[in-house]
């Protein structure tokens, strides 16, 4: 495996923009649907449950082992989690901002994009996230200018619920977490020794807990429960209907926006995959990024239409309770078991 | 082929030199023996020369120990190739062929011009010295700033038949001794066969020639040099040029002035913005109103909607072909009052700007609101300070614009991507170039936008951990 040192904010940075660029902009229609008036709160209690992951994760990163097998498993999920956010950016764009381009085309300008990232330095792709700073102080900044337009009676908790429905809406709730099982894969590359089960992981919880609120919060606020039914990407519309005095369509910029945080956090999943790719020099990894990259060419295509994308989409929410969050856990209390019994007999 | 020195006479001597008009060979009796004395009449300072050598004669008769040897001079066995280099060189030789030695005169003549403020690097207030084009000037303009003991001058011969040679300096306490290594290691290996310029050394010493980014700083200010050097920085000086490189550097300390330091903090952190908000509308505001105009005409409010519709409706091509008229004629402007004699020079950009601008306007060419950008981002690109990243800058806007074309706003952002990827790529002598960005240190990047009160230096950071260890 490729090695390199991060820093305490490298790590927690990487980590944001990993677990933030597939669905910020997606997942909100699905939760409010389901879970209505208590989304935010449904939210909340997935966040507390990532936080107390991420403390085990914490705790016993040291023995996680990944067995070849396993490295496959991850290697082939992160590639669907890929495929289904490229898919949706793609299908955005075509939507949104360019009708007419073809797809294909939409497709091989981002993997450019990535392969060009993916074929220079490590620390180039390692801190690629740094170009999403302005952009996030931007979409924080379009969220303020909703705030006068938001109906806050709309955050009082409902206390009769369908029970079926809340439990989908759990499962809606965790696409935010897609990618916190990269914290024990990174962890070992972070510089600081000392635990960091303290302030940098509750901050670090804090921003990505605040952040997913408040995208929750506001299209609840600003739309209604019966009104966000109809719109896919409530977040999109709300800025579409903000009227400003010096532009008139700010969800343009809005989405442009995302796209480059989302094309990071593609940069980040592929840099990733390539990494934990078996490979004994730097030709044979070049041509590792090469074949990928043709590979995602190849593949995004069949899922830019809603309902593939919908599919796969689902797909990826299911896998990530098994792989994303089960699997390590699994990993870890298997070395420990083994650990605990070869203590035992040997005793 | 070395000669033996007693086959040594007035024509093998003139014969090394190709019979040059400007070559003094004498001959002297000396109580020795016989001698010649050598030198070129345009490089050295012949009364001094012949005090030296009046002075050396009367030593030799006294039968003096070491009477060669004087603080300008040294005497050496006979050597064929440290004659030839050192007469071009300026200096003075006297041969005894009998006793196979020559003695070395240092009576070299300099004229140099006086150290006025460089053309392109103005300052309000602070020094108003300039670098010119002697070595030896220009490193005292530098000593009599940094009296330290470790400031330290090093001299590297550049290629194997080259007399040509390159001077470094650096502060053995601040600098990087990576760094410092490199780039000795950079200087010894370059091949020239001839003198070159600082423009020349910069293709040598940088590490990616190919990128539109100077990887090295170009300054003819002392106080610059001096600021830099405090940094930890190194540099690189040669022989008959002003210009001083400097490196390792990063993108951003193209966007300093020394004015950011003389002036208050306050006001040096608002031009310094200023300087790097221009960086931003030289680069996109072209590209920006193509694919508004191209693509998005849905943002603007629907009253400059009208009017902007109004004025381009009229034109006959599409606005990529107006923006690239327009951005070429401004590129011709330039590049035509740079050429011209001083007192005509700015009577071009009356007559291009002004004239030509208004009369292609009324031709129904271009569009008003073309004018009003292309002006706004040539203004906006003349603000940075550096004159080579200032053309960096003025190119990579033409990628954008093409981008902007095909496909508005994604384009533009795509190209945003690729040249921020190039800028986290690039390195100067191996350092990262796009610091404090990456490595990323979130306590740096202040410096970068704020000009803090000048407490303490801020040394540049060391050789980045992932350069040794990583992928290169």
């Amino acid at each position: 495996m490729m090695m390199f040192e991060l820093s305490k904010t490298q790590f927690f940075c990487i980590l944001f923009f990993i677990q933030t660029g597939g669905v910020f902009i997606s997942f909100q229609h699905y939760l409010i649907q389901d879970a209505k008036q208590n989304s935010w709160l449904v939210f909340l209690v997935i966040a507390l449950m990532q936080y107390l992951l991420f403390l085990l994760f914490e705790k016993t990163y040291h023995a996680l082992r990944v067995p070849t097998f396993i490295r496959w498993v991850f290697k082939i999920y992160w590639l669907l989690v890929i495929i289904s956010g490229l898919s949706f950016i793609i299908y955005l764009l075509s939507l949104w901002t360019l009708p007419d381009t073809p797809i294909i085309v939409t497709t091989a300008i981002i993997l450019i994009v990535s392969y060009y990232a993916n074929y220079g330095k490590v620390t180039a792709v390692l801190n690629i996230w740094t170009i999403a700073i302005p952009v996030v102080i931007f979409i924080v900044i379009t969220w303020l200018l909703a705030v006068p337009h938001l109906d806050w009676y709309r955050m009082a908790p409902q206390m009769d619920f369908n029970v079926v429905k809340m439990a989908r809406a759990f499962l809606v709730a965790t696409a935010p977490m897609i990618g916190l099982e990269f914290y024990l894969f990174l962890r070992p590359f972070v510089k600081e020794v000392r635990s960091l089960a303290g302030w940098p992981l509750f901050s670090y919880q804090m921003s990505w807990t605040f952040f997913y609120l408040a995208t929750i919060l506001v299209n609840q606020l600003f739309f209604g429960i019966e009104e966000i039914k109809t719109i896919p990407q409530p977040t999109l519309y709300m800025m579409k209907s903000l009227t400003l005095s010096f532009i008139e369509r700010a969800d343009l910029f809005y989405m442009i926006a995302w796209i480059i945080w989302s094309i990071v956090t593609v940069i980040l999943y592929i840099f990733f995959v390539v990494m934990t790719w078996p490979a004994d020099n730097e030709s044979k990894r070049r041509r590792q990024n090469i074949v990928i990259h043709l590979f995602l060419l190849a593949v995004i295509g069949f899922f830019v239409s809603k309902e593939r994308n919908e599919w796969i989409r689902e797909i990826v929410n299911y896998l990530h309770l098994a792989i994303g969050i089960v699997l390590p856990i699994i990993l870890i209390l298997l070395k420990k078991g083994l650990n605990k019994w070869i203590k035992d007999s040997s005793s | 082929m070395k000669n033996p020195a007693s086959m040594i006479d007035k024509y093998f001597l003139e014969d090394l030199f190709y019979g040059s008009s400007d070559l003094v060979i004498q001959e002297v009796q000396w109580t020795i023996g016989k001698g010649f004395v050598c030198y070129f009449t345009t490089l050295v300072d012949t009364v001094e020369t012949a005090k030296q050598i009046e002075l050396m004669r009367s030593r030799s008769e006294q039968a003096l120990k070491n009477w060669g040897t004087t603080a300008i001079s040294t005497v050496q066995t006979f050597n064929q190739e440290q004659l030839i280099e050192s007469i071009c060189s300026g200096m003075t030789l006297l041969i005894f062929p009998e006793m196979n030695i020559q003695i070395q005169l240092s009576t070299q003549q300099f004229t140099a011009r006086s150290p006025d403020e460089p053309i392109g690097e103005t300052t309000v207030r602070g020094s108003h010295e300039g670098f010119v084009e002697s070595l030896e000037q220009n490193l005292y303009m530098i000593r009599k700033r940094l009296a330290i003991p470790d400031l330290v001058i090093r001299t590297v011969k550049m290629g194997k038949e080259n007399n040509s040679y390159a001077t470094y300096i650096y502060i053995d306490s601040l600098a990087d001794p990576d760094v410092v290594l490199e780039a000795a290691n950079r200087l010894k290996n370059i091949p020239g066969e001839y003198a070159l310029g600082s423009g020349q050394m910069e293709d040598y010493l940088e590490d990616t020639v190919y990128s539109p980014f100077p990887q090295l700083l170009n300054t003819e200010r002392p106080d610059r040099v001096v600021e830099n050097l405090l940094e930890g920085k190194i540099a690189f000086l040669i022989d008959h040029s002003p210009t001083v490189l400097i490196g390792p550097v990063t993108f951003f300390s193209f966007f300093q002035s020394p004015d950011d330091y003389n002036a208050r903090p306050i006001v040096g952190t608002f031009y310094r913005l200023l300087r790097l908000g221009g960086l931003a509308m030289a680069v996109l505001l072209p590209a920006f109103y193509i694919a508004v105009v191209s693509y998005h005409f849905e943002i603007l409010p629907n009253d400059i909607s009208q009017k902007v519709k109004l004025t381009v409706n009229d034109l006959p091509y599409r606005p990529i072909i107006e923006a690239l008229f327009l951005e070429l004629f401004i590129e011709l402007i330039r590049e035509a009052s740079l050429r011209l004699p001083t007192p005509i020079g700015p009577t071009i950009g009356i007559v291009g700007g002004l004239v030509i601008g208004d009369a292609v306007v009324n031709a129904g060419l271009v569009s008003n609101i073309m004018i009003v950008v292309v002006a706004i981002t040539a203004i906006s690109s003349y603000v940075i300070p550096s004159p080579e990243m200032n053309m960096s800058i003025r190119i990579i806007r033409f990628p954008f614009m093409i981008m902007a074309t095909l496909f508005g706003f994604f384009g533009m952002s795509i190209m945003a991507l690729l040249l921020y990827i190039h800028l986290l790529n690039l390195s100067s002598l191996k350092q990262p170039y796009f610091s404090p960005l990456i490595p990323f240190d979130a306590s740096r990047l202040w410096v970068v936008f704020l000009r803090l009160p000048f407490f303490r230096h801020h040394p540049q950071q060391k050789t980045f951990s992932f350069f040794r260890r990583g992928r290169k």
